[in-house]
């Protein structure tokens, strides 16, 4: 990969598209995780692969480059979300069937949800997440729904252990305010 | 509370459990407009040129109207100078004429 950098810094573009091609599973999964609701993945996609380009002459060499990469995604779906700045209040009437059921279930048992309701609940948990600011939301992602760790938190954010840990909480504290308040809300 | 088993931690597992979509492969379109913005970036055109010698221009422009204007102040200074003591001996003519 480093000879690869080296050509694209040359202006090969044959070593830019195998850049490209390596890099793109990498790019649209961050890219899916953390996508604003009014945008095309691809288009954001596209945006994080221009700053790539556009940069590729800072990147040293010392970490590896998809740690790199990682960054600059992450910060630009940040600022993509931050573009929104209508966040709205999650109601019943937004709630899709299957929502809606697996909601019910988490207000009548103190069971898990059976398995084929994942879909279903990553749908309710994207929906209450867009009334999050984008770094609570990144972090809920990344912790609680992709599993990472704190160490890989920091990598990929650079945000500090304890930013992590205490915006971790909070943001959790505001999920579950949201959540609750739509459980105790009047159906439709 | 049991932060482990109230209705968000269960709804954030079983979240966490849904199967994601693999990545596919980058479609051509993306591909393609990508390598058409960095190959645009990598080659400057023309206008790029044309900006840096205007650029260029108005720089040298900007020395040549602070040379002019340090010696244009040069100029009145000294004839302002010049002007006091004609003045001065004007004025001593003057009272030596008049009664």
């Amino acid at each position: 990969m480093p000879a690869c950098l080296d050509r694209v810094r040359k202006g090969d573009e044959d070593a830019a598209r195998l850049l490209f091609q390596h890099l793109y599973p990498l790019v649209i999964k961050i890219v899916r995780s953390h996508l604003p609701r009014r945008m095309a993945e691809e288009d954001l996609a596209q945006t994080v692969f221009m700053k790539i380009f556009a940069n590729l002459n800072q990147y040293s060499g010392q970490a590896p480059l998809e740690h790199w990469v990682s960054r600059i995604a992450v910060n630009t779906c940040i600022k993509a979300l931050r573009a929104e700045k209508i966040r709205p209040e999650l109601r019943w009437a937004d709630l899709g069937e299957d929502e809606a059921q697996a909601l019910d279930w988490l207000a009548s048992t103190d069971q898990e949800l059976a398995p084929d309701r994942s879909l279903a609940s990553r749908d309710l948990i994207e929906k209450l997440m867009a009334g999050l600011n984008p770094k609570d939301r990144l972090v809920i992602t990344l912790m609680s729904l992709e599993g990472r760790s704190i160490q890989e938190v920091n990598r990929i954010t650079g945000w500090s252990q304890a930013v992590i840990k205490v915006r971790a909480f909070r943001a959790r504290a505001k999920l579950r305010k949201a959540l609750e308040k739509l459980m105790k809300e009047e159906r439709p | 509370m049991n932060t482990e088993n109230d209705p968000l931690g269960r709804l954030l597992r079983s979240a966490a459990r849904a199967p994601r979509p693999e990545p596919a492969e980058a479609p051509f379109a993306t591909e393609a407009r990508c390598l058409a913005v960095w190959r645009s970036a990598e080659r400057p055109d023309s206008s790029d040129y044309l900006v840096a010698w205007l650029r260029r221009a108005a720089i040298c422009a900007c020395v040549v109207a602070v040379a002019s204007l340090a010696w244009n102040y040069r100029v009145l200074a000294g004839s302002r100078t010049g002007g006091g003591e004609l003045a001065v001996a004007d004025a001593t003519m003057r009272t030596g004429v008049e009664p």
